[in-house]
């Protein structure tokens, strides 16, 4: 049977010990910047966006229709076939209400990131993206938003867009339905 | 699959960077280093009680004998320049006014070294063995490893 209580040693330190100076410390912001080569399917995807026209790619031999697009069928292993354009419409697969910012900073009203099952896609395949127009409360949201919802994309104007996901701005629930 | 690149206009980048911020704290043995070098101005190195190494920078324990070092020794002002290399852009890749020349500094009977820009000397000068002292940056309100200097002694 070992024993457990080995008494770690150490200094243990507080943040005010290093404001204090009681404990030296260095500090550092290194600069990591980087681009990476969005490489064929996503390139070509990125300037479908700028395009205003959402695009996936098609596997003749399983059928599927991916996007985020890429070149390769993971499951049928082999070089995948055509390019296809989608609408720009689907379903919520899955969403969160968050009203905290990435930096961790409060927000006064939620931003909604949800899965959108892009409609067209063999099986349903998804992007990650945010709902608008779904209201400023948490009630709000979840009367206007449900797992299966469906939801339109709000593009930029076409003289603002970037080739970025950005480009859309948000999906929003379609209306009449 | 290869992808021919014809219309190089139309490469596709996403630029982007990390949000990274740290604070580095110097332990106990390096604590003591750097308290040394602001108050003092001289480098210390740790004893071992056991073998008797002397160990710069600092350090807790005796790599060899794995026993806890608790004294410190000034080291001997002049050391020899065990390997060097010449600047000519700053980290941000922007050129330097003029080259600096960082180099690796040991001390006779001292295990370890530390870097320092060298100053006072052409880097076309500078060589391996060349005799330097510490030139210390002084009234910096945080010591650290960018106040070590040498100058050709």
């Amino acid at each position: 049977m070992s024993t457990m209580n080995t008494e770690l040693r150490g200094t243990s330190l507080r943040e005010d010990d290093l404001r204090t100076g009681r404990a030296l410390a260095t500090e550092w912001i290194p600069k990591t910047v980087y681009r990476f080569d969005a490489g064929i399917a996503i390139g070509q995807f990125l300037a479908g966006l700028k395009a205003g026209r959402l695009l996936g790619r098609k596997c003749h031999a399983c059928g599927r229709i991916v996007i985020p697009p890429r070149m390769f069928c993971e499951l049928c292993f082999r070089r995948n076939d055509e390019w296809v354009e989608l609408k720009s419409t689907g379903r919520v697969n899955t969403f969160s209400v968050s009203f905290v910012n990435t930096d961790a900073s409060r927000r006064q009203t939620p931003q909604v990131p949800a899965v959108i099952d892009i409609d067209g896609t063999q099986p349903s395949m998804g992007i990650l993206h945010v709902l608008g127009e779904v209201g400023d409360t948490l009630e709000a949201v979840l009367r206007n938003v449900q797992i299966g919802t469906p939801v339109e994309a709000v593009w930029k104007p076409a003289e603002q867009r970037e080739g970025a996901i950005t480009d859309i701005l948000y999906f929003r629930p379609m209306g009449g339905r | 699959m290869r992808e021919y690149l014809t219309q190089t206009a139309q490469l596709r980048q996403v630029p982007s960077e990390w949000g990274v911020y740290y604070r580095y704290t110097y332990g106990v043995a390096g604590e003591r280093f750097f308290r040394e070098l602001r108050d003092h101005g001289h480098l210390v190195a740790s004893v071992c009680p056991k073998c008797g190494r002397r160990f710069l920078p600092p350090s807790l324990y005796c790599e060899d004998c794995f026993v806890e070092m608790t004294e410190y020794q000034p080291v001997p002002g002049v050391g020899t320049v065990q390997t060097f290399t010449v600047l000519h852009e700053s980290l941000d890749e922007s050129p330097l006014p003029e080259p600096l020349v960082v180099a690796f500094v040991q001390f006779e009977g001292v295990h370890g070294g530390l870097l320092g820009t060298l100053r006072g000397v052409r880097p076309d000068q500078v060589r391996i063995g060349l005799p330097v002292k510490l030139a210390l940056r002084t009234g910096q309100p945080t010591p650290s490893a960018a106040d070590i200097g040498w100058v050709p002694a």
